[in-house]
């Protein structure tokens, strides 16, 4: 298996959430990007829109030299096909393949925070999906495991991490907002930045970064974040 | 029992077994097992016997018991045995196994009090000598409690909550993968067989989503093994788009789009039922068009007139349970455990399938249909009467016996019947319950009356599997049938549906 080095051809894509996104990144440029709706019956679309997404820049399965896929938490069917298929397609070309972690990549959505900063998904059910960053030059540090923890026990981890004042980005709503309250918190809410959560070049640059960090795997090592059980 | 009783326990564990368990394997149990019932007996501050078990869904499985030596043949044992059986019964359960070395002689009668019979032998199942383990299980269904005196006894459980579902097996899910590496090779597929043999994950009483995600996760071993094989990379890709579970289909499906893009090749979305119906190709058996197949498994049961593979016709099928849903759903019942086919069949052998007639539905219906649920009842009904009645239990195996007989005295006849109406002078059988040594028998030796021949493949093509899937999927491809990335999975497609989307 190559190495992939800064100038591979990387092709990312992440259908954890309702909106999809393919990403064809060459050195630090986006070269191509493709969203779409990933809602109930439209995962079998992934695959078409890979292809039409390198079809614009005239690239080939060959010329591929790294793969990066969105590993959730998120929606059940969504994190399947996508990490399924980059897995077979990660064996098969013999590429690595960076698992990216949904709240890391919403994380890098808030290049302007400074401090500590709260992500969260919806995850139904009086949930959420959480973890803490520290945010320093616009990189985000994780501090935390994975949550899948209702929306005081969210705020209550960042209590605990002992600051006064955070920025919460993603799934923001009014118990989270009154949980920071009740524990003498001052939250700001961060927009994902660029707009539309999640965006083609910030899952290609959180891709980079892995694979430079050497925190990248292959079709093996790769396997999805659930944190929540099925009933 | 605490865990403050642990090390008493492990003492007189070691004093009594020759293979004894360690600190770490009880810790482990108890920490891990929500299932787990650990019960211990003391007086005045000795620890002198102990029991530990597993309430499985409707099963208490006996893993451990021992009682001090020196207190033996005082009714401690039947106290615990009794106490256990009680709190299982709490939970739900409704009859109780557990294996004994075949040498321990003292223990097997121990255990016949309770009502429990050998059901069967596990071979080499100890693993200090190698002994056989003898199986015990209820030769009735209902182990019968009587008192419960809770003096010596003192009890404390560490485990909450009842069981995992029950909900479609590892037989149903296995395979929506396996459907995956049915990358062909051209002209040969035979070849293919050999592809298939890697189960993708035993995953036993698997709620979908879990088996489902377990699909994932062997993803890539699976395909890397298959792809072992030879040197020639396929080329077609062939995967099971349904029917089937949506979320193990929806993996396969998935990873068979990434492999036929990355490697240019065409993707041939393929009906699963169909992949039965034409197994036998796979051992040189396929007869010619057209033929009479009688697919039967945990989820489906029918027949169909195969004129070719883009003309099938179904002409009779289960109003309610499949087949193999009704050996299950036996087997269950009757404490033998899951999958119920295999326990069934070869229980029957020892037991007299004329013991209890149980009634053959549908047998004078005039068509080609069939119902399994009405059975299973009449099984349960039968033995909740005899208890009622308090007369003399029937051992399971009688029991087995006569559900099977029930069960597959219909699916021959009908199967015969349309063969001869229809014309039809070969019939193939395909599907798990294929694997049946009795249907095997009583359908090759009606068919052989009748002058009719008979087709069914090895088990091992039977069962699920991918090789099938090849077979299928290049017949499929040979007759201008693929498609594209944007193939869907159908968790309902019938046999004999065009695959919506193949062109």
């Amino acid at each position: 298996m190559r190495e992939a080095d800064a100038n591979s051809l990387l092709l990312a894509w992440d259908t954890c959430t309702g909106e999809g996104v393919i990403a064809l990144g060459e050195g630090a440029s986006a070269i191509a990007e493709t969203r779409f709706r990933t809602v109930k019956g439209h995962a079998s679309w992934l695959m078409p829109m890979v292809d039409s997404t390198l079809a614009g820049p005239g690239a080939s399965p060959a010329d591929l030299g790294a793969l990066a896929v969105g590993i959730g938490p998120g929606g059940y069917t969504g994190v399947k096909v996508g990490v399924a298929t980059a897995k077979a397609m990660a064996l098969v070309l013999d590429l690595p393949l960076a698992g990216v972690p949904t709240l890391d990549l919403l994380a890098a959505h808030a290049p302007a925070v400074d401090g500590t900063l709260l992500a969260c998904m919806d995850a139904r059910q009086g949930l959420v999906y959480a973890a803490l960053y520290e945010v320093d030059g616009g990189r985000p540090r994780r501090s935390t495991e994975f949550l899948c923890v209702t929306p005081e026990d969210a705020a209550a981890a960042v209590a605990r991490s002992g600051v006064k004042a955070f920025a919460a980005i993603g799934f923001v709503g009014e118990e989270l907002e009154r949980a920071a309250r009740e524990s003498g918190l001052r939250m700001t809410t961060a927009e994902p930045t660029p707009p539309g959560f999640p965006s083609g070049s910030v899952l290609l640059a959180t891709a980079r970064a892995m694979f430079a960090e050497g925190l990248a795997g292959d079709a093996f090592s790769v396997v999805p974040i659930y944190l929540k059980k099925p009933v | 029992m605490s865990f403050d009783d642990l090390d008493r326990v492990v003492v007189l564990e070691k004093a009594v077994f020759s293979s004894p368990w360690t600190v770490d394997l009880f810790l482990y149990e108890l920490n891990h097992d929500e299932r787990t019932v650990y019960l211990v007996a003391e007086s005045e501050g000795e620890l002198l016997g102990y029991v530990g078990a597993q309430v499985l869904d409707k099963e208490v499985h006996i893993t451990n018991m021992a009682v001090e030596p020196r207190v033996r043949r005082r009714g401690l044992g039947s106290e615990l045995m009794l106490e256990c059986i009680r709190r299982g019964i709490g939970r739900g359960a409704r009859w109780v196994t557990l294996e004994v070395r075949l040498g321990n002689d003292e223990a097997r009668d121990f255990y016949h009090k309770f009502g429990l019979e050998e059901l069967g032998v596990r071979r080499n199942y100890y693993t200090d000598s190698g002994e056989d383990a003898v199986i015990m299980a209820p030769g009735t269904y209902a182990p019968r409690i009587t008192q419960v005196s809770s003096k010596k006894s003192r009890a404390g459980s560490p485990s909450r909550g009842t069981s995992a579902n029950a909900s479609p097996g590892h037989r149903d899910v296995l395979r929506r993968v396996r459907g995956l590496p049915g990358g062909r090779r051209d002209h040969n597929p035979l070849q293919c067989r050999r592809l298939a043999d890697r189960p993708a994950q035993r995953i036993r009483r698997g709620v979908p989503e879990i088996a489902a995600r377990a699909h994932v996760e062997a993803i890539a071993p699976v395909i890397s093994e298959a792809l072992a094989v030879s040197d020639e990379r396929p080329g077609v890709v062939a995967v099971t788009a349904g029917p089937g579970l949506v979320g193990s289909l929806i993996v396969g499906v998935s990873a068979a789009k990434a492999l036929a893009w990355s490697w240019g090749v065409p993707l041939v979305a393929v009906n699963h039922l169909e992949a039965h119906v034409y197994a036998p190709v796979l051992e040189g058996l396929l007869p010619e068009h057209p033929f009479l197949a009688l697919v039967v498994s945990g989820g489906h049961t029918l027949l169909a007139e195969v004129r070719g593979p883009d003309d099938i016709e179904i002409i009779g099928q289960t109003l309610d349970d499949a087949v193999g849903e009704a050996y299950d759903k036996v087997a269950k019942f009757l404490g033998l455990g899951y999958p119920g086919g295999p326990v069934i069949d070869s229980l029957s052998r020892q037991g007299n399938p004329r013991a209890v007639a149980f009634p053959r539905a549908m047998l004078a219906s005039g068509d080609y249909n069939f119902s399994l649920s009405g059975l299973k009842t009449a099984v349960i009904r039968y033995v909740a009467k005899l208890e009622a009645e308090g007369a003399e239990p029937l051992p399971a195996r009688d029991i087995a016996a006569s559900f099977q007989a029930a069960a597959l005295d219909v699916l021959v006849k009908k199967t015969v019947a349309a063969a001869l109406d229809r014309g039809l002078s070969n019939v193939v059988a395909g599907g798990g319950v294929a694997c049946n040594t009795a249907l095997r028998d009583q359908l090759a030796r009606e068919c052989d009356r009748k002058g009719i021949t008979l087709a069914y493949t090895s088990p091992a093509l039977c069962t699920d599997n991918a090789a099938m899937v090849a077979a299928i999927g290049t017949m499929k491809y040979e007759a201008g049938h693929t498609s594209g990335l944007d193939a869907d999975v159908y968790p309902n497609l019938r046999l004999g549906e065009p695959m919506p989307g193949a062109g």
